[in-house]
């Protein structure tokens, strides 16, 4: 009977453990987490296409459309996306999937609208051999044996690139950071798509209005620019409990860089906390908090309460990426003026202002074993033509690809921060890749802007917190 | 004899399969896996690399975890004795003949068939938040500063928040549970007892509560189960895991899928998630094996 106990006990047990699992939700999966970065080398060389793939770039014409598919387009593709249909990313892909098919009616491509769910279904899928031509590559799962080397196929002129090359079209970076994204520089892994950036947003009618006329590069002219702000009567920064650590780690990436940052948080000692350059960023944060630079909510902001605030003109900055206009289009209306600018230098650091920020971008990748590689790149190469680009900027909103895509209003001002960009950093500059720690910094980095703890609290909480 | 047992072999078989494949399986793999590193949950045996106790001292040394720990403790205990205390008051006052029983029931039965995302969203943003919540709003009508001036969400108050929306939702339920263990006590004790002048409390403790025993038993059994499944609320009140909201639920979900922002192949560790989940396992044994000395049941 003991024994007949135990075992019951032993099964309801599990139940209650599986049970939990099944109860994972989705909702802090949002579109802000393809925030892995890279090294990016913005002087690509292009190399003249000498790769010997069978031609077939019409003339650019704009009635390119009505021409006859070529007879080797036929087949059947399968995309597993990381978009959910009615998002609309999904919706840009469904007009573009659409689209390829009308072009090519010997063409069948199925979609697999998975959502960011794609991170834990691909591997397996994959793994089963479920046929899966093209996706989007989650960086939270290792797929590298799965993915075909692009870079025969980035060198030849397809349909649609207008008698260029592939290469030629795209932003330099969309197939360089790729690489270093998944740590795999001896090839071309995946196409970029949807690129981004870590900047200060900003709302330039404030700016204006306060009289702050160059956009701040060192942390003096950003404690000039939030003075002016504060004096003209709006919050100059706000922050999201999502984003809390992002505005120390930089501060720490500008002083040290990222590989210091990294060090820093997988610290044991607590030694490193003490380090000049945290004490110096939480003097420099506890001053901005008793000038009243920070929103008077941030110290219970849960996301998205700062982003609402800046969309509705009542703070002037937010530290974020650049998909930020898109997350809030609802609430700025679209005659809103955006800025961005680079994260400032800081005192006494290494003056990588402009040079270095956080950038990534969505991967598009070829499965290696699909059965038409042509095929799939006609495809990508498509879905990625200025035409098609311009669809996907117009209905997600989100940042070109291709060289000869118009920036849309609400992001051609940060255009600028895009180009400038030599090395990407991660997000934040990395503070967040201890999962240990991470919570702890924004916990305490939220109570000193709050004005809750002072800046010997926040390196004193942070040695206690981190020493074993 | 041999009839009657075979007879009851061939209708026990299919559900002890069941069992077997659907519960046993998974958590003899998980078992074997928190003592291994395994790269993706799906990844075959082959692919497992054994690491002996390493995934266990990981979860020990891991402040993170020792939290999740606490805050799972304090969801048990405190979370527990006010959510069943909650629920036992409201089932005796519903039971002592108050007009509108079945209203009542109701009424606080609602908001566990809400969805638990639906419901907590709406504690997030609608009641709890800074600005336009509806705490923010009352207290300021009343011109009550300090509370109106609160800050649900912030870090050091998030807990009693996440705790205040849970409670909400879960009390209906054990509270009909209760509900309907009074309703099965004999009405002849209390009008005994009334007979001999006893009054609301004395019944309540020297009748209600000595005949609701196995319900009581019961419903801490189930608050158990769910406090050591604490996932939903910690992960919409948390963007990305918080000291305050982690539960080894969400910690076990964070290493081996990984949904906190930047999290990268190299961060998961999906046998330190078997690990947290053989650990949960152990806690929901040994709390269920002190119950049970604590609280025989009846038949016992």
């Amino acid at each position: 009977m003991k024994k007949m106990k135990l075992f019951t006990a032993l099964l309801l047990s599990s139940a209650m453990i599986l049970g939990g699992c099944g109860g994972a939700n989705e909702s802090a999966d949002t579109g802000a987490q393809q925030n892995s970065s890279a090294q990016e080398e913005a002087s690509t060389d292009t190399s003249a296409a000498e790769t010997a793939e069978e031609e077939t770039a019409d003339d650019g014409e704009a009635s390119a459309e009505e021409e006859a598919a070529p007879k080797e387009l036929s087949g059947e593709l399968t995309y597993w996306s990381m978009w959910n249909d009615t998002e609309p990313q999904g919706e840009a892909w469904q007009e573009i999937i659409d689209g390829f098919m009308a072009k090519y009616p010997a063409v069948k491509v199925n979609v697999q609208w998975c959502g960011r769910d794609n991170k834990k279904i691909l591997k397996p899928a994959l793994e089963g051999g479920e046929v899966i031509d093209i996706f989007e590559y989650p960086l939270e799962i290792d797929l590298n044996e799965y993915i075909l080397d692009l870079s025969p196929y980035v060198d030849v002129a397809y349909d649609t690139t207008g008698g260029k090359t592939f290469r030629e079209t795209l932003l330099p970076s969309l197939l360089t950071t790729p690489q270093d994204m998944t740590g795999r520089s001896d090839i071309i892994p995946a196409i970029g798509y949807k690129p981004w950036i870590s900047v200060f947003m900003y709302n330039q009618s404030i700016f204006e209005e306060a009289n702050v006329t160059a956009e701040p590069k060192t942390w003096e002219e950003l404690d000039a620019a939030c003075a002016k702000i504060k004096e003209a009567g709006y919050s100059p920064i706000t922050f999201d409990d999502a984003y809390a650590s992002w505005l120390p780690g930089m501060y720490l990436a500008r002083a040290k860089g990222q590989d210091w940052v990294r060090e820093l948080v997988k610290d044991t000692t607590g030694e490193m906390w003490q380090d000049e350059a945290v004490v110096s960023m939480a003097k420099a944060f506890e001053d901005f908090a008793s000038k009243g630079y920070f929103d008077e909510n941030v110290g219970g902001n849960k996301w998205p309460a700062g982003q609402i605030d800046f969309g509705n003109s009542k703070v002037a900055m937010y530290y974020n990426l650049s998909g930020l206009p898109t997350e809030v289009a609802d609430i700025t209306g679209p005659d809103f003026k955006w800025g961005g600018f680079s994260y400032p230098d800081v005192p006494g650091g290494l003056g990588t202002c402009g040079k270095e920020d956080p950038a990534g971008c969505t991967l598009l990748a070829v499965n290696k074993n699909t059965a038409d590689p042509d095929l799939a790149m006609a495809f990508v190469t498509y879905a990625l033509s200025v035409e098609n680009d311009a669809l996907m900027v117009e209905k997600a909103g989100i940042t070109p690809a291709t060289l000869d895509t118009a920036w849309p209003s609400t992001l051609v001002n940060l255009k600028p921060a895009f180009e400038s960009v030599e090395v990407s950093l991660k997000s934040g500059g990395d503070i967040g890749s201890n999962a240990d720690v991470a919570p702890t910094i924004s916990e305490n980095f939220i109570k000193l802007a709050a004005g809750q703890i002072s800046a010997d609290d926040f390196v004193a909480n942070m040695v206690a917190a981190t020493k074993q | 004899m041999h009839k009657k047992k075979w007879f009851v072999i061939r209708f026990l078989t299919p559900a002890m399969l069941c069992l077997l494949v659907i519960f046993l399986y998974p958590m003899v793999r998980t078992v074997l896996m928190s003592f291994h590193k395994v790269g993706f949950v799906t990844d075959s045996m082959k692919e497992w690399k054994f690491v002996r106790l390493d995934n266990y001292v990981k979860l020990m040394t891991s402040p993170l975890f020792r939290q999740s720990l606490v805050n799972i403790l304090k969801i048990w205990l405190i979370g527990g004795v006010v959510i069943l205390g909650l629920a036992m008051l409201y089932s005796v006052i519903i039971t002592s003949g108050i007009k509108g029983k079945n209203f009542w029931r109701s009424m606080l039965y609602l908001p566990h068939i809400i969805s638990s995302v639906a419901l907590a969203t709406m504690w997030l943003q609608y009641v709890f938040d800074n600005q336009y919540g509806l705490l923010k709003r009352l207290f300021t009508f009343l011109y009550w500063d300090a509370m109106a001036q609160f800050q649900w969400t912030a870090p050091e108050n998030l807990f009693l928040s996440m705790m205040i929306a849970y409670g909400y939702a879960g009390v209906g339920f054990y509270m009909l549970i209760m509900v309907a263990g009074i309703d099965g006590i004999s009405e002849d004790y209390y009008e005994a007892s009334r007979i001999e002048g006893a009054g609301m409390v004395k019944q309540f403790f020297y009748i209600t509560l000595p005949m609701l025993k196995d319900i009581i038993k019961r419903t801490i059994i189930l608050y158990s189960a769910a406090a050591a499944g604490f996932f939903v609320y910690s992960t919409l009140f948390s963007f990305n895991m918080e000291n305050a909201t982690v539960t080894p639920m969400v910690y076990m979900y964070e290493v081996v899928f990984g949904s906190s922002i930047g999290t990268t192949a190299e961060d998961l560790n999906v046998g330190a998630g078997a690990a947290a989940g053989v650990l949960i396992m152990a806690l929901v044994l040994i709390v269920n094996a002190v119950l049970n000395r604590l609280i025989p049941t009846e038949s016992e």
